[in-house]
C-alpha cells in the first residue's frame, strides 16, 4: 500500500468507524424502545430488515477499511488485486 | 443483451423469485432442530458486557469461516445464543437475520474477486428453498412420531453420518492436491456428468462449466434438505457444486454465499413478521461477523484452492464429533438409555465446547495461512530490494 493509499484508507476507516459507532450507540442507548417496536411483528419486519442492511453497509465499510489498514489487501495470482 | 441472457432474465429469474417467495414459510423453519411449543417463546434477555463480547467474538469467527468456505459459521450461533438463556425461536430468528447481511457483504466482496457465479447461485437457491420444504416435512413426520427428542436424535445422526463421510472424503481429496503440489484436484464424477447432454443444459459462465439442470437442481434440493435438518446447507451445497457440477472450490464456496443470502433473507422476513428477531443480538453478531466475513473473503486470495477443502473438512469432522456427544442425551430423553442428570449436562457442555473449538481451529488455519503468505511476500520484497541496492 502506498503512503497516500494508506492515509486515504485511514481517513475512510475513521469516518465509517464513527458513523458505525453513532448507529450502535443510537440502538443500545434506546434498546428498550427498539426491542418493543422491532418485535411487534407484521409490517414491523420492514425496519428489522432495513436496520440490518444499513448496519451491514456502514459497519461493513468500516470493517473493509480496517482490514486494509491492518495490511490485508486481496492478492491476485500475480500480485495485489486491482 | 444477448439472446441467452434475455431468456434468462425474462423467464428463469422470475421463476426463481416465484419459487423462493412461495417457499418463504418453510425456509424460516430451517432451524436444524425441531422447535417444540415451549421453545417458541418471545422473551428477550438482558445483555451484559460478557454476552456482548461473547456474541461479537462468535460472530467474528463465524463470519471468518463463512467468508472463506461459504458457510459453516451459523451452526454454533444458535446454541451460543441459547447458552445465554435466549429462547430457541428467538435464537434461530436472530441467527437467520444476521445471516443475510453477512452473506450479502461476503458475496459482494468475492464477486469483485471474480469468484461468484450468480446464475448458479440463484438456481441453487431456488431449488434449495424447495429442498427445505421437503426436509421440514420429514422433520415434522419424525416429530409427530417420536417428539422433540426423536427429532433431535435424527438431526444428530444426520449430522454425524453425513459430515463424517463427506469430511473424510474432502480431506483425502485436499491431501491429494497437497501432495501433488497442485492448486487443486478435479472431480472425475463431474467430468462424466458434464458429458451427459440432457436438456435443458445450463452454461455457467463464471464457473466455466455447462451442466444439465437435472443435475444442478438435485444438488440444490440436497442443500435445502440439509439446511432444514442441520441448519448448515453449505456442507452439502459446496461439495455438491465441486464434485457433481465440476465448479472450482473457490467459485463454489463464493457462490454458496448467494444461496445463504437468499435463504437468510426469506427466513428473516417470516421470523421478523412473527416478531421473533432480537435486533440487538443481530447487531452485536454483525459487529464481529462483517469484519470476519471480509477477512475470510480476502483470505481466499492468499491461499491455494485446496485450503478451502482443508478448512471445510476439518470443521465438518470436528462438528460431527461434537454432535456425537449429544446422541446419548437424546437417547436418554427417549428412554432408551439411563444417565445421571449431571452426565447429561456434562455431555451437552462438551458438545457445545467442541463446536466452538471447530470454529476456533478453522479461524486459526485461515489466519495462520494468511499470515504465512503475507510474511513470504514481505520477505521476497526485501530480497528484491536488496538485489536492487546491490546492483546500484
Amino acid at each position: 500500500m502506498t503512503y497516500v493509499g494508506r492515509t486515504g484508507s485511514i481517513r475512510q476507516m475513521v469516518f465509517w468507524g464513527l458513523a458505525s459507532l453513532v448507529l450502535y450507540l443510537a440502538v443500545f442507548m434506546n434498546q428498550q424502545a427498539v426491542t418493543d417496536y422491532f418485535t411487534r411483528g407484521g409490517l414491523y419486519a420492514v425496519p428489522v430488515i432495513v436496520t440490518a442492511l444499513v448496519f451491514s453497509f456502514v459497519h461493513g465499510a468500516f470493517a473493509n477499511y480496517l482490514i486494509e489498514v491492518i495490511g490485508f489487501k486481496p492478492l491476485s495470482k500475480g500480485g495485489p488485486l486491482k | 443483451m444477448t439472446g441467452g441472457r434475455a431468456v434468462w432474465m425474462g423467464r428463469l429469474l422470475p421463476a426463481t423469485a416465484a419459487i423462493v417467495l412461495v417457499s418463504i414459510p418453510g425456509v424460516c423453519e430451517a432451524a436444524g432442530e425441531m422447535l417444540g411449543e415451549k421453545d417458541v417463546a418471545r422473551h428477550f434477555v438482558e445483555l451484559n458486557a460478557a454476552s456482548v463480547f461473547f456474541l461479537s467474538v462468535l460472530g467474528f469467527l463465524g463470519g471468518l469461516i463463512s467468508g472463506f468456505i461459504g458457510s459453516g459459521g451459523a451452526f454454533v450461533l444458535t446454541p451460543g445464543m441459547m447458552s445465554l438463556g435466549v429462547p430457541a425461536a428467538v435464537a434461530v430468528a436472530s441467527n437467520m437475520c444476521h445471516k443475510f447481511p453477512k452473506a450479502l457483504v461476503g458475496a459482494y466482496k468475492r464477486y469483485r474477486y471474480g469468484q461468484v457465479d450468480i446464475r448458479l447461485g440463484l438456481i441453487m437457491a431456488a431449488s434449495a428453498t424447495v429442498g427445505v420444504q421437503i426436509g421440514i416435512k420429514i422433520q415434522k413426520i419424525i416429530f409427530a412420531k417420536w417428539g422433540a427428542a426423536g427429532s433431535n436424535l435424527y438431526v444428530s445422526l444426520a449430522f454425524v453420518s453425513i459430515l463424517t463421510v463427506l469430511g473424510i472424503y474432502i480431506l483425502l481429496d485436499a491431501r491429494r492436491a497437497m501432495r501433488a503440489r497442485a492448486e487443486d484436484t478435479s472431480s472425475n464424477l463431474a467430468e462424466r456428468i458434464k458429458k451427459l447432454n440432457i436438456p435443458p443444459m445450463v452454461h455457467f459462465k463464471r464457473a466455466n462449466t455447462r451442466v444439465s439442470l437435472w443435475f444442478t437442481v438435485p444438488v440444490g434440493l440436497g442443500t435445502g434438505m440439509l439446511a432444514a435438518t442441520i441448519a448448515v446447507g453449505g456442507f452439502i451445497g459446496v461439495p455438491g457444486m465441486i464434485y457433481v457440477l465440476g465448479v472450482p472450490a473457490m467459485m463454489a464456496s463464493a457462490t454458496e454465499l448467494v444461496i445463504a443470502f437468499v435463504m437468510g433473507l426469506t427466513g428473516t422476513i417470516n421470523w421478523a413478521m412473527g416478531g421473533f428477531v432480537d435486533i440487538r443480538m443481530v447487531l452485536l453478531i454483525l459487529a464481529g461477523s462483517l469484519f470476519g466475513v471480509q477477512l475470510g473473503a480476502v483470505g481466499t486470495t492468499y491461499v491455494k484452492e485446496y485450503m478451502i477443502k482443508v478448512v471445510m473438512s476439518t470443521i465438518m469432522l470436528i462438528v460431527s464429533v461434537s454432535r456425537g456427544f449429544s446422541i446419548p442425551v437424546y437417547l436418554q430423553q427417549l428412554g432408551t438409555l439411563e444417565m445421571a442428570p449431571k452426565t447429561v449436562v456434562l455431555l451437552k457442555n462438551i458438545s457445545f465446547l467442541t463446536m466452538c473449538a471447530a470454529l476456533a481451529l478453522g479461524g486459526v488455519i485461515i489466519l495462520g495461512s494468511m499470515w504465512k503468505k503475507k510474511r513470504e511476500l514481505r520477505d521476497s520484497e526485501e530480497i528484491r530490494a536488496q538485489q536492487v541496492t546491490l546492483r546500484g
